[in-house]
């Protein structure tokens, strides 16, 4: 066996558009200052640990971290026990263009504090994006697994799917795809966004402004709309990791079907890395033209104009790049094999997850914008990979 | 068969945990304010590299580098009813280079092409050829500074992070989340390996085993340790290498006075 299969290569990301992967417990109103346009992050640890004896200053704090949040200003109580923000936050983000700040913030993934994307985000992603190149009969299982009677849990809806078409991890042609967590990324490459939801009603597009008495609300005017507000990477940075993507993960082996069997597209690539790279560069594009119709169709010219962006971008792809969305807020279509489905689809799904909002008409009928000096700037989440 | 000690590699590094390690401790119990998925600790509660996980890697690339992983040079080393469950390489060649540093067991081995053709097959014994292992590999014990003050603050537990991952469903998109522990990127472990140099029936071994467990060091550098590490985790890299050999004539000596033959940064630089 050629030495080059044990190899693993250095894959680049590229960030494109602000590109979010959401860590665990949102950050409260309480744990930031807001200086300006950037937020101080306050490290409660060495806040605590500093002031521990300063007369009333912990009794105060706690006094109104325990009451009501809405009323309590971090910043004020430092400032009455002279205490520098700056000088206990354990990182500063600036704020990009953000016009509506939430009690709440989405944090970004963190690994002891810094922050990177984890490859099982990354490879996720991509596992995501095969799924949309996979042979019709493939695609069946999906299909079939909408048909199943009784009781069935959304949350493992495709499992059974899944394993007919990738069998189990043991036996799973992506046992041979891997793929590291990146580099760490420096604070100053990251920022903090504003996204809205547009929701198309009636044929007419609306923005999310909560729920009142139990019931959406949707506005025609984005400033009168909810922000969710995000930290996020920014447009530019480039990150690095390792990727192995050995031969068994597309010719597969006497244990392990490969993934060229599983395509339904005619891939010319003579390397493995180029042969998941052809494979990406095809099922986005797609994906992208799908994207540019729907925001065509509702007049979304800043959208439809930086998806031709990044038709533009991937058209110049080499061999070895590709481009992907990835995490945060970039809708239920880059997740899942729903870009197959049709109403018949979407009316059995209903049926089936009976919690979530689906309109067999126009499912999904909502995307996540993100806004720059509150006017509609750009999809989160699209990177550029090159292999290298 | 004739086998003299002619002496001993000591291979002393670091290994640094480019990415998140997580080394599961296997029992996957719970305790009171514990986590699901823990990484195997040593008894200060700290945790480590055992010197099984790592040399059970090793030993696993250096198959498929070597060759080795087909049907018939395969043995059956645990098996589930007529199912071979986990699979080894093993065999009577002496001048195999994974056998050689990795060792052979003593008993019958019943080959996997042997087992699926008839899984009652009595096997065959290696005895002939085999000697005591080449290869030693240590615990690595963590060393505690690497974890530094500033990552320490933002850790969940003493030593270590937990980690949640998603799946989320193909056709939902419904997310199933799972949590695990693992050892941060950054952490770097205290490692020694020993290659001993035998004369085997007057042939000396020289600098062969050694050559075959750095080749072992780079497969592991450009794959993974522990678990999740296609996705992800357990990305190493040997540092701080320095390489020493004890003849056996040293042994009878009283000082200790012993000088590196090799040293480097790291492996690409060795």
């Amino acid at each position: 066996m050629a030495t080059e299969c044990f190899e693993s290569r250095v894959y680049e990301i590229e960030v494109l558009t602000p590109t979010i992967i959401g860590g665990q417990d949102k950050i409260q109103s309480f744990e930031f200052v807001k200086d300006g346009d950037c937020l101080y992050f306050i490290n409660f640890d060495r806040l605590f640990e500093e002031n521990l004896f300063k007369e009333s200053f912990i009794d105060e704090l706690s006094r109104g971290l325990s009451g009501n949040l809405k009323d309590f200003n971090i910043r004020n109580v430092m400032t009455k026990y002279n205490i520098d923000f700056r000088r206990f936050s354990k990182y500063k983000l600036k704020l990009e263009g953000v016009q509506k700040l939430s009690r709440e913030i989405v944090p970004f993934v963190k690994s002891a504090g810094r922050f990177y994307i984890p490859g099982s985000s990354f490879k996720g992603a991509i596992r995501s994006f095969v799924t949309k190149a996979l042979k019709k009969d493939l695609i069946k299982h999906y299909e079939d697994c909408l048909n199943q009677k009784g009781k069935v849990d959304p949350q493992h809806l495709s499992s059974n799917a899944d394993k007919k078409v990738f069998s189990s991890p043991n036996e799973s042609p992506f046992k041979y795809l891997q793929i590291s967590d990146s580099s760490f990324v420096n604070p100053d490459d990251v920022a903090v966004f504003e996204i809205k939801v547009m929701n198309i009603c009636d044929g007419q597009v609306k923005w999310f402004a909560g729920v009142k008495e139990g019931k959406t609300n949707n506005v025609d005017k984005p400033e009168q709309s909810s922000s969710i507000v995000a930290e996020g990477i920014k447009p530019g940075v480039k990150i690095f990791g390792s990727m192995k993507v050995e031969k068994d993960f597309v010719d597969g082996n006497e244990v392990v079907s490969g993934l060229k069997e599983k395509i339904g597209i005619n891939v010319l690539a003579a390397s493995p890395a180029e042969f998941l790279a052809e494979v990406m560069r095809a099922v986005v594009k797609d994906y992208i033209q799908r994207e540019i119709n729907f925001y065509s169709k509702y007049n979304q010219a800043q959208i439809v104009s930086e998806y031709h962006k990044l038709l533009n971008i991937l058209n110049s792809l080499e061999q070895n790049q590709f481009l992907i969305q990835i995490g945060f807020s970039t809708g239920y279509l880059s997740k899942t094999v729903g870009i197959f489905f049709t109403k018949t689809h979407f009316e059995k799904l209903k049926m089936i997850d009976q919690k979530s909002r689906i309109y067999p008409d126009l499912f999904p009928k909502t995307r996540r914008i993100i806004f720059k000096n509150g006017q509609v700037y750009t999809v989160p989440g699209w990177i550029k990979i090159t292999i290298r | 068969m004739d086998v003299i000690l002619k002496g001993k590699y000591i291979i002393k590094c670091k290994i640094k945990a480019v990415t998140g390690l997580h080394i599961g401790e296997g029992n996957n119990s719970i305790e009171i304010g514990g986590i699901d998925n823990a990484v195997v600790k040593d008894a200060e509660g700290k945790p480590y590299i055992p010197g099984s996980s790592l040399k059970g890697k090793m030993r696993s690339l250096m198959e498929f580098a070597e060759g080795k992983v087909k049907d018939d040079l395969m043995v059956v080393a645990v098996k589930k009813g007529d199912k071979p469950e986990i699979c080894i390489h093993m065999c009577d060649d002496k001048e195999c280079p994974v056998c050689g540093l990795f060792g052979r067991n003593h008993g019958k081995h019943v080959t996997k092409k042997e087992f699926l053709k008839d899984p009652k097959a009595e096997g065959r014994d290696f005895s002939d050829a085999v000697i005591p292992t080449r290869l030693i590999v240590r615990d690595a014990k963590l060393i505690e500074s690497s974890i530094t003050d500033e990552m320490k603050e933002n850790l969940d537990l003493e030593w270590t992070e937990v980690k949640f991952e998603n799946n989320i469903d193909r056709i939902t998109s419904k997310a199933n989340p799972r949590q695990s522990e693992r050892v941060p990127a950054g952490a770097e472990f205290s490692a020694e390996f020993v290659v001993n140099r035998y004369e085997v029936d007057g042939s000396d071994d020289g600098e062969k085993y050694l050559s075959k467990f750095i080749k072992a060091m780079k497969l592991l550098e450009d794959d993974y340790l522990g678990g999740q590490g296609s996705r992800g985790n357990g990305k190493v890299k040997f540092v701080d290498i320095e390489i020493f050999y004890k003849d056996s004539s040293d042994y009878e000596k009283d000082s200790n006075d012993l000088k590196p033959i090799a040293t480097a940064p790291s492996l690409d630089q060795l």
